[in-house]
């Protein structure tokens, strides 16, 4: 069951990239939906969730868009070691701070990748930040905050995102 | 790193299938996965386009009921025009037939074939503007051909074709350059997308004014000649400038356009999409 709503969910997020998304830019800047998923799916269903969701996510994305699967893998990979990370840092942060940090961080990361892969001729501007970073970033930070809100408010409990002692298939 | 040390194994087999996706993906051995995928998203990709957007028109409108307003009065005034313009063609067009007849010449061409096809995705990563229609090599679509608007306007080409999707990188893509040419002064140059998606116009040393038209000038080959493209809405610098910056206003809003025509009577002479 649980398996089926993270499918269902992934697949959303992607359909949502390449069709809603678009629809409510912020001057160049979009919502990364997937990532978001990647962030709620590793702060609330563990870091299995996130490790299995990563790929399929970059995959299905990579095909919806038609860019490569390969440099989405690598856009979205820092997510979990970052996150954790943040977690082992012992830094004086919430659930929700360390859960915004990673995707900030993450968000930063994915979107220069991603324009670098494109703008290697035109160089990085100051426009990139402006137009398209901190806009992007603004998004995703204004979005996972209510969806955190939400899914706090009907009983889902934050996770870390430590893997235990035992290996792979010890998470649960 | 002590602390990724049971994440090591899974960033590396990551970083493992990231280099064979990339492989795959260069030699093309992902694509009938690909359009296996797209046949099976396309449904629920228009499903969600048709949900969200009345919402993003209406949420549109009311962000600019004050521009809306503006070009509302803008376009009456043109629309005058250019019916004034057209019964004035019409005659002209008519003394051309006649002239024509009675020269014995007949004219070459025909209206070029189009298809029509729905967007059903837009990708809007960074630097990126391409958009994915409903029809693909089975309706004759091939890589390279011209896609227009429903009213004409260019909107891009083909980069990408499955059985029955294609992809179009539209011309506000920073990866995409246009040959074009003013109408008024005849000023040539190339046309490229722009960081927030809109479109700059680049000359050297040419007379150019605010309110040009642009159309394609078919040079390189890549585009048929005189689809019209947009209009110049800022110039700075003089025409002694080396580079000026030449800002375009695009005649259709490429964001919103639901429905596209493929040129397939249209075969590049040469396919440079990433420029030189």
């Amino acid at each position: 069951m649980k398996t089926a709503l993270f499918i269902v969910l992934g697949a959303l997020a992607v359909f949502a990239q390449v069709t809603v998304a678009p629809r409510f830019p912020l001057w160049a800047a979009t919502p990364d939906f997937p990532l978001l998923f990647l962030v709620l799916a590793a702060a609330f269903g563990g870091p299995f969730s996130a490790m299995v969701a990563t790929p399929i996510v970059a995959i299905c994305l990579g095909f919806a868009s038609d860019r490569a699967p390969g440099l989405l893998l690598i856009a979205y990979l820092p997510l979990l070691p970052l996150g954790l990370l943040i977690e082992q840092a012992e830094l004086p942060l919430t659930h929700f701070f360390r859960t915004l940090t990673a995707c900030i961080a993450t968000g930063i990361w994915l979107r220069l990748l991603l324009a670098g892969a494109v703008l290697v001729q035109a160089g990085f501007t100051f426009s990139l930040l402006t137009k398209v970073i901190m806009p992007g970033i603004f998004l995703d930070f204004a979005l996972l905050a209510v969806v955190y809100l939400v899914l706090r408010l009907i009983g889902l409990s934050g996770r870390s995102l430590t893997l235990p002692r035992g290996g792979f298939l010890a998470h649960e | 790193m002590v602390i990724f040390s049971r994440y090591t194994w899974w960033i590396g087999a990551m970083v493992g299938l990231a280099l064979l996706l990339t492989l795959f993906s260069a030699v093309g051995i992902l694509t009938p996965f690909q359009g296996v995928f797209l046949r099976v998203a396309s449904p629920f990709e228009n499903a969600l386009s048709a949900v969200f957007d009345p919402v993003a028109s209406f949420l549109s409108d009311i962000g600019n009921v004050n521009d809306l307003r503006n070009e509302n009065a803008r376009l009456r005034l043109e629309n005058e025009q250019l019916q004034n313009k057209v019964t004035s063609l019409q005659e002209e067009s008519q003394q051309v037939a006649e002239l024509q007849a009675a020269l014995g010449v007949q004219q070459s061409g025909g209206a070029a074939k189009k298809v029509a096809a729905n967007v059903v995705a837009h990708d809007t990563s960074p630097g990126v503007d391409v958009i994915s229609i409903d029809k693909g090599s089975g309706s004759g679509i091939q890589v390279g051909m011209t896609v227009l608007s429903s009213g004409g306007t260019l909107m891009g080409t083909v980069t990408k074709v499955t059985g029955a999707n294609a992809f179009v990188r539209l011309v506000t893509d920073t990866r995409s350059k246009v040959n074009a040419r003013t109408l008024e002064t005849q000023a040539s140059g190339v046309i490229e997308g722009t960081l927030n998606r809109g479109l700059s116009f680049g000359l050297s040393q040419q007379e150019v004014n605010v309110g040009d038209t642009l159309v394609t000038s078919g040079l390189g080959g890549n585009y048929p000649p005189d689809i019209p493209i947009g209009k110049v809405s800022a110039v700075s610098g003089t025409p002694q400038d080396l580079f000026r910056t030449v800002t375009v206003e695009p005649t259709v809003r490429l964001s919103t356009v639901r429905t596209v025509l493929v040129n397939t009577s249209f075969i590049p002479q040469s396919i440079n999409l990433e420029g030189s």
